[in-house]
């Protein structure tokens, strides 16, 4: 399914079920019990004619009861073996710190009172994360048969950043998702993608027969036509739970509450994500271990407000995000819309940094300090291998710079070829990050004005930074639509245009995706053969780019003649498709000439450079047509010289 | 892959543009000559190419197992060159390692190995220190197994960047391929870093610790465990990971290991990946799974089997009967009923028609009940007739086996294929020497007279309970009756009597009953009984014609009999039985007139005694000459009636006696033809032998029977040899002796020998007659008949008369007179002339003596 699709969809589903949740609700779970049924259908067939045998079997009379027993059971115990096998999810263990029961009293009396007025049960853990976040998972106890165990988890940043208020807020925002069990279609819905990706694994192995392939293309059908229309009312479901949990949020700790804390997390969220990680990743090329005491970091960050020009930016990307249609929660301005604030009233409030005393302070008390350490081991631990890893890198490429330079004179340094450059660059990128790769980029762009990747990263980060130069970079790599590099500038101005709000555009990119990923496998499919029933067209190559073929064809005096001709392509037509047609210098009339023309072919075919995929064909072979085509092409004509006959 | 059957299928012919390389077969992991070629795939026919079906591009095909890729040919061409071009042309557009790299994989991945090498040369060239680019050629080259040249590229990028993880892996396989395990181990340093595992792969430490483990340097494969263990902690309970570490510390005589302890884990049994268990123990469990459904399964079956047998009820009364069996609700059965009860002893109670209780006992082997079908059948008051057949089939003919099953009210067979079904007529047998056996039960409840005879021999008191029990149940049976009672032994009589006489009250009286039981008291000496017994009744019923009939059959005054007679037709004008007894009469005193009157009279009245009256009928044709008009009534009939020979014995008598003797043999062939196979060898030579006598074919007679052991005690046989004058044969041959309880013969043997001159021999043979007419067991009129032999003056003609015995017998008895008394010979001989018609034996030794006729000469 296109994006445009998707989104026609997504929208149809929020038309039909606008103010009619529990319909949805219903819809999403008889959906989920499709997929469900139609994944286990096999299985339930193949387990059902084994119990049938089985059963029949047990009650029959002899000499058929043991023949229908011995098949029944085979049969029956292969069936709930493959159901097993594809039906298991191994959930990953949560992680960050278990909160048992008494350590944070201040927050078990909090969550004991969200329980009361939210009128549901309590969690079964608690846990406190490294995530800026919280969230409410289902993990179930028994596997297949289910029995969930619900599970809190509250961000420590997240702690820091908010008032104890807020914070509450925010963890009735929760309770609530509890009390309504939203989290079990999400669970169901999680456990089912599973359970496809179990099967699509068992279909990477290479399909035994063409029974395998068909039903393999069957099910890949299936898929493609039944998980977009599941994601697309899950989507609009969960929205629908996050605007019921705001709503109860705000009933519980208050419309205030809710909505400053909300507004936190819209502007401290994308801030940590684009400055302060990026930041403490580049340290890596400096340092050869991860910092031990990253929690402390994060606080540090969340509690020091940035630049004014800056906090100005991201307050403005906070308010001009929009919904998208593929997103589960909804844009800040329309959940906060509903509780009567507005994008100016957030403006006034300016960027959220962390209160004091935060609600960490106030309800993990002092065990804050321990948490903190634990985390940061965990977040240690976790990163120690990637990090040392780009240390390694850094020092190397480190190491190899300042070889080059030792050895190098000035001046050479200076003109360093793009390809070069273009790997410099991309080094710092990903080593250093866009403050350090950046002004790489410049130069390579300067070099050549036309370099699409470093147009697409260069004009990424810039136009996310609200500098209408990446824009333009981007839009001019979508004017060259290069095949490689048109979807990710396409993906990279889709960031662009949601973080300041034009959904107009970012629609039209959409389109530009869908087209182009229609094309790509349309031009797949024409690249793929290539037959005298296709058309052809003058091959356009200037004598530049024909003479090293010339040379080539020279050089072997078998080559009687040649012709070259290219075909007409609908799909990127930028990149040329030629053929080249060769006859041998010798005709014997005693022998065959397809074996010792489809020699030269096989001589030729490695050497041929021409600008685009070249085949290389004789006059015999299954190829006769096709070259008898190329032969009576006006102009096709390369070469020729006079056939001799022995 | 192309396959043929019996050389018709597909095969590959043909092979171009061939390489070969060295390198892992993907299907075998084995290292071969991996071989590509083209080739052309064809329909074969006993392996000769008959239609092409299309050139083909074999790709890497192992030598070991065969295994390979396989595209049409012109389309890899046109893939690959399409492929490799577009990726060589991108490198010369954008050179970039990212670009060469892509061009190099493609080059590899088409087996196009020189111009692979060739673009590895100007890449490397034009990125001299490129770290990336030679690390990825060195990968991709590793992949195609090129291990020489990867290892020079890794070793490349190494010297350029001593820190980059893909060359360090690269050079360290090599290196511990090498066998150099230090320098592998340090260029491998970096995987033992904690966190390792999160952004490299492990199985060069993997691959590291086995190399380690097989040199034998157990400790530091046990660190590098150590490291894979806490990089992947899944791996603890990994078997193969277990299995490796426990070698090790086994080696190295560790008492304590670095494993942690494993908890049982039922899912770690049934999942391939990541199990604890070894896989002989996974199959074990999944197999003891499977095991234990099956045992489970079978289990269940064999006690559902168990508790669920059928108890067939054949009721053959009539009337619908109740059967309980045990304490649970009674069912009512008419005709075949089934009740599912269990194995074991029950308690079964009948009512209705029948009132019996049985206990009986159900049960069969714990295996036999998966492997034979075993069969109980309650047969109500054993009234039920079974059918028990082996089929046996077998290209030789081996002939099968069927008994009837009479009077069991209990049936049991071990093992039924087809119960109360017939078995196919055909069976598929492998050779000429296997046989197959099918076991077949059937209710074969036909004529009650049928199942009688055939079991009378075998089981005799079943036969007479089952007689009884039928006769109870349908008086209406005359053969049954009149078999019953005529096959009865001399100790079985006195319980013939009683059963007879337990029904003879009930009324309207059934004559022919009645007729059974005078004769059965008659001959157990009960006449004086009977005649008072008689009285009363008809003294209550007077004017009771079958009574009046009755008491004139047992009254010893032979005119009076008349008397009663004549009344009953007073009486009941429609009732036959009087004017059988007027025909019987007129008979015995040789007025052939009134005997075919009376008979014909009775036939008129059609009375349920068809065979007798056509017996009648027959001597009083056969006396006055008039047979021949009968002969093609006698041949239908005959024709009509396979099961019973009496008919055909009619025919042959009056063949013979209108001068048709050659018709005889054809007649009787033509007739056992028709009987089942089975009997037709019992049957056709008795009657051939008979039929012979009646012609007259007197020498042939006796050679038939004297060649076949199974005629040769036969009375054709006996009376053959008396006819003919060889007397010591006929007398002193043991086979006979079996004969000489009938006094017909025993008369014959005394009569031949006065007629072969030797009075002391007829007179000793004569008083051996006398004694057997005499025995207990002889009726009336035998015994008259050995009176008539003893009279010491020779008794009158009338006397003769008034003993009711067959013609035959009484020509012979008078033919025996006629030597014992001289004076009244002519008298006597002239009688036996008289009543010397039916051709039966000992007719030409009657008539020898009649008309002095050379032995041999009829």
């Amino acid at each position: 399914m296109t994006r445009q699709a998707f989104d026609s969809l997504v929208r149809r589903i929020e038309g039909r079920y606008a103010g009619r949740q529990a319909a949805l609700e219903r819809a999403t779970t008889l959906w989920v019990a499709m997929g469900l049924a139609s994944l286990l259908s096999w299985l339930l067939l193949v387990t059902s004619v084994g119990l049938l045998l089985f059963v029949l079997g047990v009650f029959a009379g002899p000499p058929h009861s043991v023949v229908l027993i011995v098949i029944g059971v085979p049969i029956t115990l292969y069936g709930v073996f493959q159901a097993v096998h594809i039906l298991r999810v191994d959930l990953t263990p949560p992680d960050g710190h278990l909160v048992a029961p008494g350590e944070a009293p201040a927050l078990g009396l909090m969550l004991d009172g969200l329980r009361r007025d939210s009128q549901c049960r309590a969690f079964d853990e608690v846990r406190i994360t490294m995530d800026f976040n919280a969230g409410v998972h289902e993990a179930p106890r028994l596997g297949l048969l289910g029995w969930p165990r619900t599970i809190l988890e509250i961000g420590l940043p997240l702690a820091w950043a908010m008032s104890p208020d807020e914070l509450k807020a925010i963890l009735a925002h929760e309770f609530s998702h509890l009390s309504a069990r939203h989290g079990r279609n999400v669970s169901r819905i999680y456990r089912l993608n599973r359970t496809w990706g179990n099967l699509f694994q068992r279909m990477q192995r290479p399909a035994g027969d063409s029974l395998a392939r068909l039903s393999r293309s069957a099910i890949t059908k299936f898929v493609n036509w039944y998980w977009p229309r599941l994601h697309a009312r899950s989507l609009v479901l969960s929205r629908a739970h996050e605007y019921q949990a705001d709503r109860d949020a705000a009933r519980i700790a208050g419309t205030a509450a809710i909505s400053t804390a909300l507004w936190r997390i819209e502007g401290l969220s994308p801030w940590l994500t684009d400055r302060f990680w990026p930041e403490v990743l580049a340290k890596a090329a400096e340092w050869p271990e991860p910092p031990n005491d990253i929690v402390e970091r994060l606080t540090a960050a969340i509690q020091t407000p940035p630049a004014p020009e800056d906090a100005e930016l991201w307050i403005e990307r906070g308010l001009n995000r929009a919904t998208l249609h593929d997103e589960t929660h909804p844009a800040l301005l329309d959940r906060v819309r509903p509780m009567g604030l507005t994008a100016d009233d957030l403006r006034r409030i300016g960027f959220p940094v962390a209160v004091r005393p935060s609600a960490a302070e106030v309800l993990l008390e002092d065990i804050v300090p321990a948490i903190e350490r634990e985390l940061s081991e965990e977040w240690r631990k976790n990163t120690l291998g990637p990090w040392r890893d780009r240390y390694r890198r850094a020092a190397s490429e480190a190491r190899r710079k300042a070889a080059t330079s030792e050895t190098a004179a000035p001046d050479a340094l200076l003109s360093v070829d793009v390809n070069s450059l273009w790997e410099t660059a991309r080094n710092a990128v990903d080593l250093h990050g866009m403050a350090l790769a950046a002004p790489l980029l410049r130069r390579l762009l300067d070099q050549d004005p036309n370099h699409d990747g470093a147009a697409v990263i260069l004009g990424r980060h810039l136009g996310v930074a609200g500098n209408p130069e990446g824009e333009a970079m981007l839009t001019r790599v979508l004017t060259r639509n290069d095949e490689t590099w048109m979807p990710k500038a396409c993906e990279a101005l889709q960031e662009v245009y949601r973080a300041s709000g034009r959904m107009d555009l970012l629609r039209e990119i959409d389109a530009r995706l869908d087209r182009y990923e229609s094309d790509l496998r349309d031009a797949q499919r024409e690249r793929s053969t290539i037959s005298a029933a296709d058309t052809f067209v003058p091959h356009e190559l200037t004598d530049e780019q024909l003479a090293p073929l010339r040379e080539l064809l020279d050089s072997i005096p078998d080559v009687g003649a040649a012709w070259l001709a290219r075909k007409e392509l609908h799909y990127f037509p930028n990149r040329r498709l030629l053929v080249l047609c060769v006859r041998g210098a010798v005709t014997r009339w005693w022998s065959k000439n397809a074996e010792r023309e489809s020699t030269l072919v096989r001589r030729l075919a490695p050497k041929v450079e021409l600008p685009g995929q070249v085949l290389v064909i004789s006059r015999q072979g299954s190829f006769r047509n096709l070259a008898r085509t190329i032969m009576r092409f006006p102009g096709a004509e390369v070469l020729r010289r006079e056939e001799t006959h022995n | 892959m192309p396959s043929t059957v019996n050389g018709i299928g597909t095969h590959y012919y043909g092979k171009s543009n061939h390489t070969v390389r060295a390198a892992v077969c993907a299907s075998c992991q084995r290292m071969g000559n991996l071989e590509s070629y083209d080739t052309r795939l064809w329909f074969v026919i006993v392996f000769i190419p008959i239609i092409p079906l299309g050139r083909k591009r074999i790709i890497d095909k192992c030598p070991a197992c065969t295994r390979h890729y396989v595209m049409k040919a012109d389309v890899y061409e046109q893939t690959k060159q399409l492929q490799t071009s577009g990726s060589l042309e991108r490198f010369r557009r954008e050179a970039s390692a990212d670009s060469a790299i892509e061009a190099h994989g493609q080059l590899l991945a088409f087996h196009e190995h020189e111009q692979a090498a060739d673009f590895r040369e100007t890449a490397l060239a034009r990125f001299p220190e490129h770290v990336g680019l030679r690390a990825g050629m060195a990968a991709q080259l590793r992949e195609m197994s090129l291990f020489d040249e990867s290892a020079k590229l890794f070793q490349a990028a190494l010297d350029l960047d001593p820190e980059l993880p893909e060359a360090r892996v690269g050079v360290a396989l090599r290196k511990m391929a090498e066998g150099d395990l230090d320098e592998a181990q340090e260029l491998l340093d970096f995987l033992m870093e904690p966190g390792a595992g999160r952004q490299h792969s492990l199985v060069p430490l993997d691959t590291l610790a086995g190399n380690l483990q097989r040199l034998g340097r157990h400790e530091e494969a046990l660190d590098v465990a150590g490291v894979l263990m806490r990089e992947i902690p899944s791996l603890e309970t990994s078997h193969p990971f277990r299995t490796f570490v426990r070698q090790s510390e086994k080696a190295l005589g560790r008492p304590e290991s670095i494993l942690p302890k494993l908890n049982f884990s039922i899912s770690g049994l049934f999942r391939s990946e990541g199990s604890p268990y070894a896989p002989w123990q996974r199959k074990l469990a999944i197999g003891s799974v499977a095991g234990l459904l099956l045992l489970g399964g079978l289990a269940i079956n064999n006690e559902y089997i168990r508790r669920h047998r059928t108890l067939h009820v054949l009721n053959a009364t009539g009337k619908s009967a109740q059967v309980q069996v045990d304490d649970q609700p009674a069912v009512s059965v008419g005709g075949l009923g089934r009740l599912s009860v269990s194995e074991g002893p029950h308690v079964i109670k009948v009512s209705g028609p029948v009132n019996e209780t049985q206990n009986v006992a159900l049960g069969s082997g714990y295996f036999e009940r998966w492997s034979r079908n075993p069969t109980w059948i309650l047969n109500l008051g054993g009234e039920a007739v079974l059918e028990d057949i082996t089929h046996v089939y077998s290209m030789n003919g081996t002939p099968g086996q069927r008994r009837l099953v009479v009077g069991e009210t209990f049936f049991h067979r071990p093992h039924v294929d087809y119960l109360f079904t017939s078995a196919p007529s055909q069976i598929e047998v492998k050779n000429r020497n296997q046989e197959v056996r099918k076991t077949e039960i059937e209710w074969a409840q036909a004529e009650d007279f049928n199942a009688f005879m055939a079991t009378i021999d075998t089981n005799r008191k079943a036969a007479m309970d089952f007689a009884e029990k039928r006769l109870r149940r349908n008086p209406n049976q005359a053969d049954l009756l009149k078999y019953y009672v005529g096959l009865s032994a001399d100790n079985e009589r006195a319980g013939v009597e009683s059963f007879l006489k337990s029904e003879i009250d009930r009324r309207p009286v059934n004559v022919s009953w009645h007729r059974a039981y005078q004769t059965v008291a008659e001959v157990n000496k009960h006449e004086t009984e009977l005649i008072s017994l008689y009285d009363g009744y008809l003294a209550a019923d007077p004017s009771n014609a079958s009574l009046i009939y009755l008491r004139g059959r047992i009254d010893p005054d032979w005119d009076k009999q008349d008397l009663f007679y004549r009344r009953a037709i007073e009486a009941d004008p429609k009732l036959g039985w009087p004017w059988i007894a007027l025909a019987g009469r007129a008979g015995s005193e040789g007025r052939w007139d009134d005997s075919l009157k009376a008979a014909l009279k009775a036939r008129e009245l059609n009375i349920n005694e068809p065979e007798r009256i056509t017996e009648l009928i027959h001597e009083a044709k056969m006396a006055k000459s008039e047979v021949k008009a009968h002969i093609e009534e006698y041949r239908v009939a005959a024709n009509a009636n396979v099961q019973n020979a009496s008919s055909l014995l009619l025919l042959v008598d009056a063949l013979a006696a209108s001068g048709g003797e050659s018709e005889i043999d054809p007649a009787i062939i033509a007739w056992a033809y028709r009987l089942p196979v089975s009997v037709q060898g019992q049957v056709a030579p008795r009657l051939r032998a008979l039929g012979l006598y009646y012609a007259g074919k007197l020498k042939e007679c006796a050679e038939l029977c004297n060649s076949g052991t199974l005629i040769k005690s036969e009375p054709p046989h006996l009376h053959a040899l008396i006819a003919l004058g060889r007397m010591e044969e006929a007398a002193d041959d043991s086979v006979f002796g079996t004969l000489w309880n009938d006094p017909l013969n025993a008369l014959a043997v005394s009569v031949g020998y006065r007629l072969d001159g030797k009075p002391e021999d007829s007179a000793r043979w004569r008083e051996k007659a006398v004694a057997s007419m005499n025995k207990d067991g002889s009726s009336t009129d035998l015994r008259k008949a050995a009176k008539l032999l003893s009279d010491s003056e020779g008794p009158e003609i009338k006397a003769v008369h008034q003993t009711y015995v067959p013609p035959a017998f009484k020509a012979l008895l008078l033919a025996a007179l006629a030597d014992q008394f001289p004076v009244k010979r002519e008298m006597y001989l002239a009688e036996a002339a008289r009543f010397n018609f039916s051709r039966k034996p000992s007719y030409y030794l009657v008539r020898r003596a009649t008309e002095g006729k050379t032995p041999g000469q009829p």
